[in-house]
């Protein structure tokens, strides 16, 4: 039997080679939008979490800003979106604790030459700015982004603050768009997804009508189901699979060509062998799924033509 | 194979009632001929006792076992047992004749021996178009081809629609006899008066889905 299904499924893919190869174009093609979306969303994802990586959000206030200050805004930061952040620590930029007694500090006299100046309790009390270092707790890093962001429009323009300082301030509008437009998104991947099931389902139907005569014969001499249906599964898991190989080949090259254009303005990745795994069983299994279905379809089908 | 029709109703979609209360009932290893114009209905006829088409009503009695249409394995068996042979033949045209005239041997799976294939290759005289493509085949060699396929099925019962229909006198003489030689039931649809005068045991005329004279 297993003989026998062999030859069948090999004479289906061999008997019209170009037929073979303009499906799997089709299932390349169609797969592409697919495993083209997942990188996207892939990347998108990876590119903020290393944007994001050991994010923290300087205040750096006014030398002269007095503990008692400091504790307040810090309280007031809290506010914001606790417990979503932790304030690290609330000091001046540099204390006596950090040098030792003859440390210097050193700052640029001119364009080569630097000079060194002993600083004492007073003068850093005096002269170095006091700095509240705000770290993020277990939130996305979208979340991150837009609350940094936050931070900023609500403090930058306080009494005695100097600046807020925020890595990657122009992420922020891609991250609100992000977490506003969530669902949508997910709408639209849904959709897209959805169709290409649709694609699949209206490739396998024309692939499937061409082999109608045949199968009608086979229903005709009482060849058992699994007969008939076997080498059609298998005919289409093989084309399905091709499909898959050609569009993950351009999916790679696209890859190539964007870090060899981009590559120092961002990481890219690829799939990692679980990823291509898991695409790999989602597209051939939707296709077993489909042609397993259509077969049984046509095999209860009347033989309304005869 | 003994065949019973019991108020058998065949209608397609729209006004066309194709078999209206067929009653028929067909001894096991008798030669029936059945006749009619074309669209009397003939065709549907077969198509129901080969268990290809679902009645609308009535019951096909095979053996004295009714027939069930539901479900696919009780069906596929009887078609394993029923030799059709079509007016269009059936043919796959992505292999050569040898290939077509042993299909029916892969039906369960088990290919059955090949020893029989030869010499119905032999007594139908079509030894030299084995390796041929069936494109290249006329409308006579494809007949006789159609027709090994039948024989190489070893089929309880042998339906054939206008299975001289294309062949020449010679021929159609040398398919009849082998039909004659074939040891069980065997229902023929023809339009030749001479070979239904020299085969037939009984005749059935049908018109418009009835049977007229049996």
């Amino acid at each position: 039997m297993i003989k026998f299904m062999y030859s069948e499924f090999s004479r289906n893919v061999s008997a019209y080679p170009w037929r073979s190869i303009s499906f799997i174009l089709s299932f390349s093609c169609t797969y592409f939008i697919l495993i083209f979306s997942s990188f996207g969303i892939k990347n998108l994802f990876h590119f903020f979490e290393n944007a994001t990586s050991g994010y923290e959000v300087m205040i750096i206030l006014n030398p002269n800003t007095s503990d008692a200050e400091m504790d307040k805004m810090s309280q007031e930061i809290l506010k914001i979106a606790k417990p979503s952040l932790s304030i690290v620590s609330q000091k001046p930029a540099v204390t006596t604790k950090n040098l030792n007694s003859n440390e210097v500090f050193k700052y640029m006299v001119d364009d080569n030459k630097s000079k060194s100046i002993e600083l004492s309790e007073e003068d850093i009390n005096s002269y170095v700015p006091k700095v509240i270092q705000i770290k993020f707790d277990s939130i996305s890093s979208f979340k991150k982004i837009i609350l940094a962001s936050k931070i900023k429009n609500e403090f930058s323009s306080k009494n005695k603050v100097t600046e807020v300082a925020i890595p990657y301030p122009y992420l922020h509008r891609i991250a609100e768009l992000y977490v506003e437009n969530r669902f949508g998104l997910f709408l639209l991947m849904s959709t897209l997804y959805f169709s290409v099931f649709i694609l699949l389902y209206l490739l396998l139907t024309l692939s499937l009508k061409e082999h109608k005569q045949k199968i009608n014969l086979f229903r005709i001499l009482g060849y058992k189901k699994n007969i008939i249906r076997w080498p059609l599964i298998l005919e289409g898991t093989f084309l399905s699979l091709a499909g898959f190989i050609f569009a993950m080949s351009a999916m790679y090259s696209v890859h190539l060509q964007l870090v060899e254009n981009y590559g120092a303005e961002v990481n890219l990745k690829f799939f990692s062998l679980f990823e291509f795994s898991m695409h790999l069983i989602l597209c051939v299994s939707i296709v077993f799924f489909l042609t397993t279905l259509l077969t049984q379809k046509i095999i209860s089908d009347d033989f309304i033509e005869n | 194979m003994q065949i019973e029709l019991k108020h058998i109703y065949k209608t397609f979609p729209g006004p066309t009632k194709a078999l209206t209360d067929v009653n028929l009932k067909i001894k096991s290893k008798e030669k029936v001929f059945i006749s009619g114009q074309s669209g009397a209905g003939k065709t549907t006829l077969f198509g129901v006792i080969a268990g290809l088409l679902i009645p609308t009503s009535g019951h096909v009695v095979v053996n004295d076992n009714s027939l069930d249409f539901e479900t696919y394995s009780n069906l596929s068996a009887h078609r394993r047992k029923v030799g059709v042979i079509f007016q269009d033949f059936k043919l796959l045209a992505d292999r050569n004749v040898y290939e077509n005239v042993i299909l029916p041997l892969f039906a369960t799976g088990k290919p059955e021996s090949l020893e029989e294939v030869d010499f119905v290759f032999e007594s139908l005289g079509i030894n030299h178009l084995r390796e041929k493509q069936i494109q290249t085949l006329s409308g006579g060699q494809k007949q006789q081809v159609a027709i090994a396929r039948t024989l190489v099925q070893k089929p309880d019962l042998i339906i054939a629609d206008e299975p001289t229909g294309n062949l020449d006198q010679k021929t159609s003489f040398l398919v009849m006899d082998i039909f004659a030689e074939f040891n069980n039931t065997l229902i023929i649809a023809s339009h030749n008066e001479e070979i239904i005068k020299r085969y037939s045991q009984r005749t059935i005329y049908i018109q418009e889905g009835k049977i007229l004279n049996d």
